[in-house]
């Protein structure tokens, strides 16, 4: 195992967009941040890193504004970031992120292990990373909780719906990883002040050579609302506060029955 | 001037925000109720280069600059105004007046211990019925060799008894009055330095205050910082310093009683629609907000005049002036608009407007912010 590289994805952070009463989202106030499980993407792959001596790069796909994610990315403990800036993201899916990813790959050479979040906080696919693998034509694992390198193995433990599965690959693979697989570190100033002399390098999809189609997104967002939940209002006014106590215990215990049934 | 904050601001804010949502905001009310120092944060704050924010790194410091070590006291405010000024009076007054003031044998012993949190600083000015400033110092510092022995008490020293590492103001010339003030550095476990005891505060609980006596401290020379005489200058201009990062202590604890104000009034029914919609919670919103935009503003130029090497004494005390206006104002309002509710110890309104007060009522400058502003005006 010589070579990490770890991808990620700059979006905007959900707690700064607002539901208007239309449920239409105002994003003008919302700053960008590295997706949430991709920080523990960047996580695992420093404390590899760290642990076996070796080093780790990033790559990331967005608009121009990714520019704006390479010291944060940086600070969190990586060597190199390439970065790819371009218009074609605005309207990506997975489809078109895991073509220019695996292209982008391809001319920056082979990479051991390659970190995924198992899913975006924006869209949460969760198919970047098998297809990513597909077209490598390398092995995905995905649904990862830890990773354990050794003897030029991966072994990684995923947690499915009913079990938890290990698994041995030897190889290059790409893994995707689960928020509990660790918890990234808050960078200290050290690292931040630092991450401004680490180096970055721009990837042009134009110099990658994807045919217009591969650059074409599968899926088309018709509309993007925000989500209400009502609260349904039921008010319990028996005179003894012990009927209104066991009244909500039944409607409680009903509402798990159904939600256990459906 | 550019009020942006450069990439590596932006990520230090973030950071320190994450950090102390993370780590300060869950100990705030219990470091309030037991009042006692959270060495378990600041072993955190350590861990996170806060120390040793804007010291220089040739001393294990960050060099990340004043800005954003204001930026990191208002992140931290936000959570616990007692964290905060653990770390203000750490850096803005002890390794600020050893990194402006000490010579290089000083801060090659003292800035890599400060750095690293091997000692937490303090400055210990204030004396019981002494006016500052006004050369009344009843701590007297007398020649004996090459060393200085130190005999008085010093009272509402913050970060007493935690600290490692106490700057002491004394009378070197007794007859000089405010003029024959000196600086000393003065290692906690020197004989003789003892805690009298801890202050019981209303606020900023777990900055303890203590009360020191020296009883026949001895002192090397060696330890004078800056030259004799020279006190009174190094503590006007570290508490100028200080008053900078004041201001971002009153942004930060508004800003959180804003933020729980705006959040009791969506929720609070009156009249069957919430009290926010009325236009006089509005309008004590909006107030609050408009000031505490604006004294962020005025905390950004300062720090960034002191990180340029530039005058910011006057600003820091226009600063000063203007905190202790809107900082105790918002909170008044928040707890008006929270009513009863507010004004119970369940909700975070008391702290925060305990923590305000002591917020702009420590580390006063030496002179009335009012005088220090015109007598600039008027040079």
């Amino acid at each position: 195992m010589q070579k990490l590289l770890v991808c990620y994805k700059w979006v905007l952070d959900e707690q700064d967009i607002k539901i208007a009463g239309d449920l239409s989202l105002d994003t003008g106030r919302a700053k960008y941040k590295i997706s949430d499980y991709d920080k523990n993407a960047i996580e695992e792959g420093a404390l590899l890193a760290e642990l076996h001596g070796i080093s780790v790069e990033a790559l990331t796909f967005g608009t121009d504004a990714v520019k704006q994610s390479l010291k944060d990315a940086l600070s969190r403990g990586l060597d190199k970031v390439y970065w790819i800036g371009d218009a074609a993201s605005e309207q990506a899916d997975a489809f078109v992120t895991a073509n220019v990813l695996a292209a982008a790959i391809k001319k920056l050479g082979q990479y051991d292990l390659i970190l995924c979040g198992e899913g975006s906080a924006d869209t949460y696919s969760q198919q970047t990373a098998p297809r990513l693998a597909a077209l490598l034509d390398i092995p995905a694992v995905t649904f990862v909780q830890k990773i354990t390198v050794a003897d030029g193995k991966v072994i990684a433990t995923r947690k499915l719906g009913d079990c938890i599965e290990e698994v041995t690959v030897t190889g290059p693979v790409v893994i995707s990883v689960l928020p509990e697989i660790n918890k990234p570190r808050i960078p200290g100033l050290k690292q931040v002040m630092a991450a401004a002399k680490k180096p970055s390098e721009e990837v042009k999809v134009s110099e990658l050579g994807i045919a217009a189609e591969a650059l074409t997104a599968k899926v088309r967002a018709v509309s993007r609302k925000g989500y209400v939940m009502d609260r349904k209002k039921v008010v319990f006014k028996e005179a003894a506060q012990a009927d209104n106590v066991a009244k909500l215990v039944a409607s409680l215990a009903q509402h798990v029955l159904e939600e256990r049934g459906s | 001037m550019s009020y942006a904050l450069t990439e590596e601001q932006q990520l230090i804010q973030q950071n320190a925000r994450e950090f102390a949502t993370e780590y300060v905001e869950p100990a705030a009310a219990e470091i309030d109720h037991t009042a006692a120092h959270p060495a378990d944060i600041v072993k955190k704050m350590i861990e996170q280069d806060f120390l040793g924010i804007f010291l220089p790194g040739e001393f294990g410091g960050a060099e990340a600059g004043y800005l954003s070590y204001t930026l990191i006291i208002e992140e931290l405010s936000r959570a616990s105004g007692a964290v905060a000024a653990v770390l203000l009076n750490h850096a803005s007054l002890a390794a600020y007046s050893i990194n402006r003031w000490g010579s290089a044998e000083q801060k090659q012993a003292y800035l890599p211990s400060l750095c690293q949190g091997e000692k937490l600083g303090a400055f210990a000015l204030n004396e019981p019925g002494a006016a500052l400033g006004a050369g009344e110092h009843r701590v007297t510092a007398v020649k004996d060799g090459d060393s200085y022995v130190l005999s008085g008490r010093k009272c509402y020293v913050a970060n007493g008894g935690a600290a490692g590492l106490y700057i002491v103001f004394a009378q070197t010339d007794p007859e000089a009055g405010a003029k024959g003030i000196s600086a000393f550095l003065v290692d906690a476990k020197t004989d003789g330095l003892s805690v009298a005891r801890l202050i019981d505060k209303m606020g900023l609980r777990g900055c303890q205050s203590a009360e020191l006596v020296f009883d026949q401290v001895k002192v090397p020379a060696a330890n004078l910082l800056g030259a004799e005489g020279a006190g009174l200058a190094i503590a006007a201009e570290a508490l100028a310093a200080a008053s900078i990062a004041e201001g971002a202590m009153v942004v930060g604890i508004a800003q959180a009683a804003m933020e729980d104000a705006v959040k009791y009034g969506k929720q609070r029914i009156q009249f069957r629609r919430p009290i926010a919609t009325f236009p006089a919670i509005q309008s004590m919103l909006a107030e609050m907000a408009a000031n505490i935009h604006m004294l962020r503003l005025a905390v950004y130029d300062a720090a960034s005049l002191l990180e340029n090497g530039q005058a910011f004494v006057a600003e820091a005390a226009m600063i000063k002036l203007f905190a202790a206006r809107i900082g105790q104002s918002a909170l008044i309002d928040v707890i008006q608009i929270e009513g009863g509710y507010g004004y119970s110890q369940e909700m975070v309104a008391s702290r925060l407007y305990r923590d305000v007060k002591g917020a702009v009522i420590k580390n006063s400058s030496l002179d009335f912010p009012e005088k220090i502003i015109a007598g600039n005006l008027l040079a």
